[in-house]
């Protein structure tokens, strides 16, 4: 990705120039706005390794664009295309199953450099190894900052199921990080 | 410790894992391909070349200079054509020595597998023989062929023949280098293909001509030989040739 230079201009404005004049330099500067969130929420939410969460992010953006003329700016992009990737994400879940082998395999390497660096690649571990819906909710909840009445509506399930799958997923982590040394 | 609460460490450790990641450098790419396939984007535009003065000035001066190679490579070629009608009646002497009768229709020495041929073929295929060296230019060939039993008394022939055939080439030559040269004489005929050849042997070492054209200036490589010089208002550029003139002029 290109150094681009930054632009006053607003989501709006960008996605605007893309639907009416299909403006591919516009559509780079909201690819590079976005694509780094987005690309950490889905690697995190798939725990399939990156070349997976690259074809997924690649399908959100393509299927972002189809969906766009319906989109009424009740709220900011940024947490619409979220919604998006979310659906893909479930998907292709539902769609292709999970490994837990290869789950395990590709943990994402998150590159920061500090003393509790080991720690934080153990933490994305121990969410990668958690089941689907716990780990969706997990994310969403307490790393993305969702609320349940959000989570049940992106992930089409009860609010008290999204509770409950919460409470389950930090129950394992804490199993997790008391065992371990069998864990990682 | 209740499970629906974080504790401080583990709120802490949570917000400390990255929102964002920076994907593989390729993926940009591959998203916006994948916009313009499906229509979202639109298809690239075609580059465009903005011409200027001196753009249009080098395209003609590097036109012209294609244009002044692709003539030598024709002048070239020609001579290469002589060298070929020359080749082919060698190779008619060459089976002829082997014996092999279609080329030849000598039927002294044919294969086995032709042992059944009839003897009607004989004064047929003699007449081709006959016809093919009837064809054959005067010159004695240069490629290397051994000549069998051929008597002291016939080596000087050949080489006094030969002597006289170059020097014979060498006027003619001349001549029709000046009479190409002659602006009274633009179409004069065309030299035969042997003269050419020869022509093109003994023809001076090409260097480059500068000619003032239209307040620019064309470089032309040209031998010698060749007379080229630019009309009284310096518009064309006249490059006289044994078949005419080539007139060569900048576009406005």
């Amino acid at each position: 990705m290109g150094a681009a230079p930054e632009s006053t201009r607003t989501d709006r404005e960008l996605v605007d120039a893309v639907l009416h004049k299909k403006d591919e330099t516009a559509f780079r500067e909201l690819y590079r706005r976005h694509t780094p969130r987005l690309f950490a929420l889905v690697g995190r939410l798939l725990a399939r390794g990156d070349d997976e969460a690259e074809d997924v992010v690649q399908e959100i953006w393509v299927h972002a664009f189809e969906s766009l003329p319906n989109f009424q700016w009740g709220s900011s992009f940024s947490t619409w295309l979220t919604g998006v990737g979310l659906n893909r994400v479930r998907d292709r879940i539902r769609r292709y199953g999970r490994s837990r082998e290869s789950a395990m395999e590709h943990v994402p390497e998150v590159p920061v450099a500090s003393a509790s660096h080991e720690d934080r690649v153990d933490l994305e571990r121990m969410i990668a190894r958690l089941p689907d819906e716990q780990r969706m909710v997990l994310v969403l909840h307490d790393v993305e900052g969702m609320k349940h009445r959000e989570i049940a509506e992106h992930l089409d399930i009860p609010e008290g199921t999204s509770k409950t799958l919460l409470s389950n997923a930090r129950a394992r982590i804490r199993e997790m990080i008391a065992s371990k040394g069998e864990w990682i | 410790m209740s499970n629906d609460e974080l504790t401080p460490e583990e709120r802490e450790a949570l917000a400390h894992l990255p929102r964002e990641r920076t994907p593989s450098a390729g993926l940009e790419d591959r998203v916006v391909a994948a916009m313009r396939e499906h229509g979202h984007l639109a298809r690239k535009p075609a580059r465009v070349i903005r011409l200027t003065t001196s753009r249009v000035a080098g395209l003609l001066a590097a036109c012209l200079v294609l244009m002044i190679g692709a003539y030598s490579i024709g002048l070239h070629n020609r001579v290469d054509d002589s060298v070929l009608e020359r080749v082919q009646p060698q190779t008619n002497k060459l089976s002829r020595q082997s014996g092999y009768p279609e080329a030849t229709g000598m039927v002294a020495a044919p294969p086995q597998i032709e042992e059944s041929k009839p003897e009607e073929v004989k004064p047929h295929a003699m007449k081709d023989q006959a016809a093919n060296e009837a064809a054959a230019p005067p010159l004695k060939w240069e490629l290397s062929v051994p000549k069998v039993a051929q008597s002291t008394d016939a080596k000087k022939e050949d080489r006094q023949s030969d002597a006289a055939s170059t020097e014979s080439l060498q006027k003619t030559f001349s001549e029709g280098i000046a009479s190409a040269t002659d602006l009274a004489a633009p179409s004069s005929p065309p030299m035969p293909a042997q003269l050419r050849a020869k022509a093109a042997r003994e023809a001076p070492a090409e260097h480059w001509r500068t000619f003032a054209l239209n307040s620019g200036t064309l470089i032309v490589d040209a031998p010698d030989s060749v007379r080229v010089e630019t009309d009284e208002q310096g518009r064309i550029l006249l490059i006289y040739t044994s078949n005419g003139v080539i007139r060569v002029r900048l576009a406005d």
